[in-house]
């Protein structure tokens, strides 16, 4: 089954027309990744899909059901988690209160997970009463994967997981991603094309807001040309 | 240093008023930026609702007691949640995000609420004193410390402990201060910002109305004019 379908979207921001046809399925257990250039558009879809910019024209279906005009907090409920590129984390609060804003039950379900998450990060455990503020970067990425995470999460948006992250962090970060993709379907952005490729099964590009080309991540592996004209690598 | 005490007494009870009114303002602006200009014009609505419960009830009984004392306390936390949601619900709730429609539309609102007031209670000064069981005073060391004063220090004393317990510890409360840093994350959490912002507008309104009605008998009386 296909878990989330983002059909023929259009985003403004202001009076930018920001996504102007953004199209990809991210099928069940598997992880999907976006890739394109800066300003392609990958964090607009992603906020698109969260309702935080919602898309105007297309739609999106969650689960077979559209959520195209549903506020945040409903589809957050309906059970996206959302890893923004910023990490977002609320750095007034421990990291214990970070995950607690995040429950949205109190109870032995949510604590197993809460007790699941920080064995997948023991970095988190160790400064589970620390401030936000005074985590590293790797730390405060895993608390913002751990915090999506937290709730029953049938699937997980992560933007650019490895962004300014030293490669021992990044390591770390693709070994838990490792981990959670065994039960948690993935929608990820990541520039790190050698990551990308480890853990991503289907890629789409996006170029200037639209869904240029798609297939499975082997099949860009072995395609300098692809690479070179929208990704800009080799 | 009787003087500097007993000024240092006087200072205490008029900054707790001052806490109730202000909490409620900084935390409405601090989670929500709203500009509430309204917030002084539902300070004295609380102010008059609530020493009309306590005269009346107080008057029936002919004592003025204690218990009378709480009625009032009763009617303005009543009336602060009765205002605080509809002020909330119908204008408030339009203007998030900007600033300019929100002076606007908050000026409007004080003075709606204050015409409303001199509609309910008339534009007469109304004297109100302490119910006397907390009345008078003891003097120490040549310093009178007005049982009424003290009452109100150990009442703000017991609002910003429950506030700081609230903000530090209870769920909510944690909420709230991820809400004032990053509105946008707590709703992608799935938790409905509407919800709390109404919450704490709410929460704001009602200790502005229980501070207006304490101030009553902290001045003698209450008129029109604070709004
Ligand atoms: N708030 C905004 N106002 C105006 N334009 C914006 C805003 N946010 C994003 N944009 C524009 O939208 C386009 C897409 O931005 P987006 O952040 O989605 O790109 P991205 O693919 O995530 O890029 P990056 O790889 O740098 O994260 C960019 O051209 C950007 O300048
Ligand atoms: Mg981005």
């Amino acid at each position: 089954m296909t878990m989330l379908q983002v059909r023929n979207i259009e985003t403004y921001i202001q009076e930018f027309h920001i996504l102007q046809g953004v199209e990809f399925d991210v099928p069940e257990q598997e992880v999907t990744v976006l890739l394109g250039r800066n300003g392609a558009g990958k964090t607009t879809t992603m906020r698109s899909i969260m309702g935080l910019n919602p898309a105007t024209k297309g739609d999106i279906l969650f689960q077979g059901e559209s959520i195209r005009e549903l506020p945040p907090h409903v589809i957050a409920k309906k059970g996206i988690g959302y890893v923004p590129e910023d990490q977002d984390i609320f750095s007034d609060l421990t990291v214990q209160e970070n995950l607690r804003v995040a429950k949205r039950k109190e109870n032995e379900k949510t604590e197993e997970r809460e007790k699941w998450i920080l064995e997948l990060f023991p970095d988190l455990k160790i400064a589970y009463t620390r401030k936000g503020g005074n985590l590293s970067g790797g730390q405060k990425q895993m608390l913002s994967i751990a915090r999506a995470l937290v709730n029953e999460t049938p699937l997980l948006l992560i933007d650019e997981p490895s962004k300014g992250l030293a490669p021992i962090m990044v390591e770390k970060v693709m070994e838990a991603l490792n981990v959670i993709k065994q039960t948690t379907t993935v929608l990820l952005v990541e520039q790190n094309f050698r990551m990308a490729s480890k853990i991503g099964e289907r890629f789409y590009i996006l170029d200037e807001g639209r869904t240029v080309h798609h297939g499975q991540m082997r099949q860009l592996e072995e395609d300098k040309e692809l690479r070179q004209k929208y990704l800009g690598i080799a | 240093m009787e003087l500097h005490l007993t000024l240092l007494f006087n200072g205490l009870a008029t900054g707790m008023l001052i806490f109730l009114l202000a909490a409620g303002l900084s935390l409405i602006f601090g989670l929500m930026s709203v500009l509430n200009f309204a917030h002084g014009a539902l300070f004295m609505f609380g102010a008059y609702a609530g020493t009309w419960m306590y005269l009346l009830f107080g008057g029936a009984a002919g004592d003025y007691s204690i218990l009378a004392f709480g009625m009032g306390l009763i009617g303005a936390i009543v009336t602060g949640i009765v205002l605080g949601y509809t002020v909330e619900r119908t204008t408030v709730r339009q203007v998030y995000g900007n600033h300019l429609r929100q002076i606007l539309i908050t000026t409007g609102v004080m003075l709606v609420v204050g015409e409303l007031v001199m509609l309910i209670w008339g534009s007469n000064l109304i004297s109100v004193q302490p119910p006397p069981a907390i009345s008078g005073f003891t003097e120490l060391m040549n310093v009178r410390f007005h049982h009424y004063r003290i009452f109100i220090i150990g009442f703000g004393l017991l609002v910003l402990i429950s506030l700081l317990l609230m903000l530090k510890k209870s769920k909510i409360g944690l909420v709230v201060r991820a809400g004032v840093e990053n509105k946008e994350m707590v709703q992608a959490l799935g938790i409905n910002v509407r919800k709390i912002f109404t919450f704490v507008f709410v929460f704001g309104t009602t200790l502005a109305c229980v501070g207006g009605f304490l101030w009553g008998p902290f001045q003698g009386q209450i008129n029109r004019i604070w709004g």
